[in-house]
């Protein structure tokens, strides 16, 4: 009864004899997520005593709660705080994660273990509310990881075996961005060493890092420059000094200041230029089209192996799914039939009855 | 042992419950560092624009339909709203074809762009519906379109293995031609409407509003606003959908005073008062569709599009 006409798989371009308006529309997506406020995970993963919390605090430019932990562990933890920042009219629900205690064991075998499993039980709780019925996907807090800082220790040597062995557990879950932590205890020349054995080592594992995209023209150039740069070398500090006439962040020496925001000094400027003020965005969506995608399919795919049917075949979500409809649509046909039925026997058998009372009269 | 996120407003947004429109929540400042000097700056706020950037790059599908009897202006002010020939006129095609027997639904889509921004465009038109002598049950292959593309976008979010970008083919808006009769709704109309409201954004429009005057317009506006109310139609902007009290208070505004929008439109440009205006020319005058005392297309244009 119904003609479907559908024009336009190669769409064609027309022009616009005037102005319509709807250039509006990157805007009024914005303004909704503004007014919905932004979520950025990041999480923290080095030894104890690199510096990861003094490090959060001068790229937010603020004093998070929390003491130093203790070098005692009895194993790997992780912490985690969320903070409500506020800057011009953008709402961020900042959460930090930060590994406790990693580095510190004898054995290190299972060091990684607690943060697979962290990053994992994010993606399944967002997992779990996506394949709910009734769902509150636009009012979900999302606690997935963004971005993943992983602090190497300033031997100015090469990676520990526990750092390629985590960051290879890593990276294919989360975007790892490997940072050197506390570079102001290795010169120059040593800096630019270890970063280049620091790049072959992931190389030549096979380690994937986070690139900085390079597919926006607007964004590229300054991207590619960065991607060359890392690992960064940072510094972290919060106190204040006063360097000719201006207040900064850094630390004093007996030998010299060394200035947190001098990017002659260390990379932090760039780190928090990459971070947060050019890539912040691609971070979330890489973390929701790349690395929660893999996760779900894994999951799903590893769900539909576990599970078969008494014939023993293997199932899949979509064809279960196709299944039941299948199964609904069947039962509704079957039941419209059983009516058709219902009302034709009735039909005969007025019919009958109407002839009976003819034969009478 | 994992320490878990601090925040508790994860209960909340767990609610299955359509939450009443709430306060802009005011958002508690964490002490930004002692000074407050440029250096105080992280760039948070930059994550607007880098948003706004990837938006653009990916583009936008918006999907229109146009329900209403043959006749009654709609593919014109569809071409009017987008400033474009988006929508085959009937008047071209009335003439060697017959209206069909059934309902047809006819979907062409169209790339436009503006300011750097692409959009596609898909007008789905329903030609015959309404125009045929017995018309029960023509709204139903329009219900069927509609749920069809729900399933098909479901079925695409189910797969294992998904989609970067699941293409949208869901009916976005559904705009409903009022005859401008002056009097009331006709049955077609709040059956249609009843039926549809429950599966798609409704937003009723009055057709050819220069058939009215002022008055006239107002007291039809006001009685298709209670018939409607009456039919517990609810029309977009459904009141459910209100995120906090701003919205609502604008919102009511809309639902209670201004529509349906009653629209005129054109693709005929007319010289008045030294502009080019798109207007209808009669021999007592132009009607100028984007002037907001001859019509209230200028209203439609900026609530469904800007």
């Amino acid at each position: 009864k119904c003609f479907i006409v559908f024009q336009g798989e190669g769409c064609r371009t027309v022009p616009l004899s005037g102005h319509v308006g709807f250039d509006s529309l990157p805007d009024q997506l914005v303004n909704k997520s503004v007014n919905h406020g932004f979520c950025f995970n990041i999480l923290c993963v080095g030894e104890t005593g690199l510096g990861k919390s003094t490090l959060m605090d001068t790229l937010f430019n603020t004093k998070f709660e929390g003491d130093p932990a203790s070098h005692s562990q009895p194993g790997v933890q992780l912490k985690s705080s969320t903070y409500d920042l506020q800057e011009s009219n953008v709402n961020l629900k900042l959460t930090i994660v930060s590994t406790v205690g990693f580095g510190d064991q004898i054995n290190k075998e299972d060091s990684y273990k607690p943060i697979v499993e962290f990053i994992d039980a994010q993606f399944e709780a967002y997992l779990q509310e996506e394949l709910k019925i009734k769902r509150v996907l636009h009012n979900y807090h999302d606690t997935r990881i963004h971005a993943c800082l992983y602090f190497i220790a300033p031997t100015g040597h090469s990676l520990k075996s526990l750092d390629l062995v985590t960051m290879k557990k890593l990276d294919s879950k989360v975007n790892i961005i490997p940072i050197i932590a506390k570079s102001d205890a290795i010169s120059k020349s040593e800096l630019t060493k270890f970063k280049i054995k620091i790049t072959s080592e992931l190389v030549s594992n096979g380690v994937q890092i986070y690139q900085f995209p390079t597919d926006d023209e607007s964004v590229a150039e300054i991207n590619g420059t960065m991607n060359a740069h890392l690992p960064f070398a940072v510094i972290g500090s919060t106190e204040e000094l006063k360097i000719g006439n201006k207040m900064m962040k850094a630390r004093q020496y007996p030998w010299g200041t060394v200035q947190v925001e001098n990017e002659a000094h260390c990379d932090f400027v760039k780190l928090r230029e990459m971070l947060i003020r050019v890539n912040m965005e691609d971070l979330r969506e890489q973390t929701h089209t790349r690395h929660y995608e893999l996760y779900r399919r894994c999951k799903l795919e590893e769900m539909g192996f576990k599970d078969t049917d008494p014939d023993s075949k293997p199932f899949s979500l979509q064809e279960t799914y196709e299944a039941k409809r299948n199964e609904f649509l069947g039962e509704l046909q079957k039941k419209e039939e059983a009516m058709r039925q219902m009302f034709v026997q009735r039909v005969k058998e007025k019919e009958a009855e109407l002839k009976e009372a003819e034969k009478e009269v | 042992p994992h320490a878990g996120p601090v925040d508790s407003k994860n209960e909340a947004a767990m609610s299955e419950l359509v939450p009443e429109p709430r306060q802009k929540p005011v958002v508690p400042m964490k002490p930004m560092g002692i000074n407050t000097s440029l250096l105080g700056y992280i760039g948070i706020d930059t994550i607007i624009e880098q948003m706004r950037k990837k938006t653009m790059k990916t583009g936008f599908d918006f999907n229109i339909m146009v329900v209403g009897q043959s006749g009654l202006g709609k593919s014109t002010l569809v071409n009017t709203l987008f400033k474009s020939q988006v929508s085959r006129k009937s008047s071209g095609w009335n003439r060697e074809e017959k209206i069909p027997k059934t309902v047809e639904i006819k979907a062409i889509g169209h790339v436009i762009e503006e300011g750097g921004v692409k959009m596609k465009l898909t007008v789905i038109d329903t030609p015959g519906f309404g125009d045929q002598i017995n018309n029960e049950n023509c709204w139903e292959p329009i219900e069927k379109y509609i749920n069809e593309q729900y399933e098909k976008f479901l079925k695409e979010e189910v797969n294992i293995a998904r989609k970067k970008r699941i293409p949208d083919t869901r009916v976005h808006c559904c705009l409903y031609f009022i005859s401008p009769t002056g009097h009331s709704l006709r049955p077609l109309d709040l059956e249609f409407m009843k039926h549809l409201s429950k599966v798609v954004n409704i937003i009723p429009v009055i057709a050819k509003a220069d058939t009215m005057t002022l008055e006239e317009k107002t007291e039809f506006k006001q009685r298709v606003r209670k018939e409607l109310e009456v039919n517990g139609i609810e029309f977009y902007p459904q009141k459910e959908f209100d995120e906090d009290l701003e919205d609502k208070t604008e919102n009511d505004k809309i639902r209670q005073e201004s529509m349906p929008f009653a629209v005129v439109g054109s693709d005929k440009e007319y010289q008045v008062n030294g502009k080019r205006v798109l207007g209808r020319k009669t021999p007592w005058g132009i009607i100028e569709v984007e002037n907001l005392n001859h019509c209230e297309f200028a209203l439609l244009r900026d609530f469904v599009i800007r």
